[in-house]
């Protein structure tokens, strides 16, 4: 299985609780993909969100500048909020980034769970659906072919126009993120694409319903073979121990938990509920390198999932905390999780 | 402000104090008000080199051109000519270009040249060369020049 990490960049917090500056942010997340290819990360996906909290708002600039700093690690989106972007423009950016990294470039398209991006680029949110629906159905076609026609919502209609550069591979995988609802998993079944949970709370393998939903349908409509595959992000960090990764996550997830009580209307933070979800079942892989490693071999019965990557770096985290648990990600964990998934087939 | 210059570089130098006296105008100076040039142009160890290596590209992307902008076909004249001072395409070795970039300095002021070599193909180990020359051999004959002026 691939392990990995996401981020949507992750502004630092002087000691008076102001932050500091979004450039910092950028750098650090730049930074940390570098660190993650050395450690021999599998996967690491940027954005898209557009708060002071998380400033990665392009992803497309910082995989391109991440493909030319690293030598092994896939990279990708996590998500292009497709819905509120040009299809054409996200393909051109993450297809330039494909040659700079010679073929290790990935889309994920979401509608996005923050909607910050609609008016910044001048979208309404009725047209939610419509607007993801005709989008992705672009950014496919363009992804098959160099010449493109199409007609649809947000953007003017295309008729037979070249869009370069192509894929080194001819074309690049395309995934679905979804946060859990089921229209999207039908979606990504019937368009016969690889599918993206974003778990972020409750019980991980509550997401298994949602994912034999999405095989179901994939097969129903004809898609079968090695494009039929689930992958799943979850909240996490990993520590030598699981006490030190509780302490160090917690002021994160109290940052993070009390930003998102201001804009989304999230409870109040409770701690007990942190550590509900810091331990078996819950959805924070939150632990020491055994915990974090069986608790995704556990969610792989359910899941069946090819990918397990976390979002670490929220609420201010210290980025010596981040470079260690991507390390620890990818010398411990990922071993552990090979070692026990061996086991069980 | 940035000029494309692709023909004629002796109509810019209007255009550039038409720029400086509107932005003059409109209340603005210091730092912000400042002009670069973009043009084609090759280096090369020797002019006749460069000409040479430079006239594939640019006849393909005139073929190019033809199809999709209805351009006049590639005449050996036109570029020949172009190719010497006072026109527009930068190509040649670091003495001439140099020289050039400088006499054209004297005419709009400007702080920047820059140059698009990489056209119809032109083969990378050329491009790459060209580049190195800019930075190698160009820049600090124009750095010289420009002190004496």
């Amino acid at each position: 299985m691939e392990i990995g990490a996401y981020s949507f960049g992750d502004t630092q917090r002087n000691p008076d609780g102001t932050q500091r500056s979004t450039t910092e942010a950028i750098q650090n997340l730049f930074d940390a993909i570098v660190v993650s290819d050395k450690a021999g990360l599998d996967y690491f996906a940027v954005g898209e969100h557009h708060t002071l909290e998380m400033p990665a708002s392009s992803p497309g600039a910082l995989i391109a500048a991440a493909a030319a700093a690293t030598t092994q690690i896939r990279l990708g989106s996590g998500v292009s909020v497709i819905s509120t972007d040009d299809p054409v423009r996200v393909f051109q950016q993450f297809a330039t980034a494909d040659a700079i990294s010679g073929g290790r470039v990935e889309i994920t398209a979401g509608r996005g769970s923050s909607v910050d991006s609609y008016p910044l680029f001048g979208y309404d949110l009725k047209d939610y659906d419509r607007l993801y629906e005709d989008k992705l159905e672009l950014l496919i076609r363009i992804n098959k072919n160099e010449s493109v026609t199409w007609r649809g919502a947000g953007r003017p209609a295309l008729d037979n126009l070249l869009v370069v550069p192509r894929p080194v591979a001819g074309s690049m995988p395309i995934w679905v993120g979804t946060g859990g609802n089921a229209p999207s998993s039908v979606r990504a079944g019937r368009l016969g694409l690889p599918v993206s949970y974003g778990i972020i709370g409750g019980a991980p393998h509550r997401f298994a319903p949602l994912a034999e939903l999405y095989r179901r349908t994939a097969q129903q409509y004809g898609h079968s073979g090695p494009n039929i595959k689930v992958s799943v992000a979850a909240l996490g960090l990993v520590a030598p121990t699981k006490k030190e990764a509780l302490e160090r996550f917690h002021p994160s997830w109290r940052n993070m938990s009390i930003q998102a009580g201001k804009t989304r209307g999230w409870p109040a933070p409770d701690d007990g509920a942190y550590l509900a979800q810091a331990h078996a079942p819950g959805a924070y892989y939150v632990g020491d390198p055994d915990d974090v490693a069986e608790r995704i071999v556990h969610l792989h019965g359910y899941m069946g999932h090819v990918r397990h990557f976390l979002q670490m770096d929220i609420g201010g985290l210290p980025q010596d905390h981040f470079l260690e648990s991507l390390t620890l990600l990818a010398t411990e964990v990922k071993p552990r999780v090979e070692r026990l998934l061996a086991r069980v087939s | 402000m940035e000029l494309g210059v692709y023909s004629f570089p002796s109509r810019f130098p209007r255009l550039a104090e038409l720029y400086r006296a509107t932005a003059k105008q409109a209340g603005h100076s210091g730092a912000g008000i400042k002009v670069s040039v973009g043009t084609l142009g090759l280096i090369a160890p020797a002019k006749g080199e460069a000409v040479e290596r430079y006239d594939p590209g640019w006849r393909n992307i005139q073929i190019l051109a033809i199809e999709r902008r209805g351009w006049p076909g590639p005449d050996r004249k036109f570029s020949e000519q172009q190719v010497q001072p006072p026109f527009a395409y930068y190509v040649g070795d670091p003495v001439d270009v140099a020289r050039r970039i400088v006499d054209l300095h004297q005419k709009i002021g400007r702080m920047r040249h820059f140059f698009q070599m990489d056209l119809g193909g032109l083969p990378q180990e050329q491009f790459l060369k060209s580049i190195e020359l800019l930075a190698t051999e160009v820049k600090p004959r124009v750095d010289r020049l420009m002190s004496r002026l």
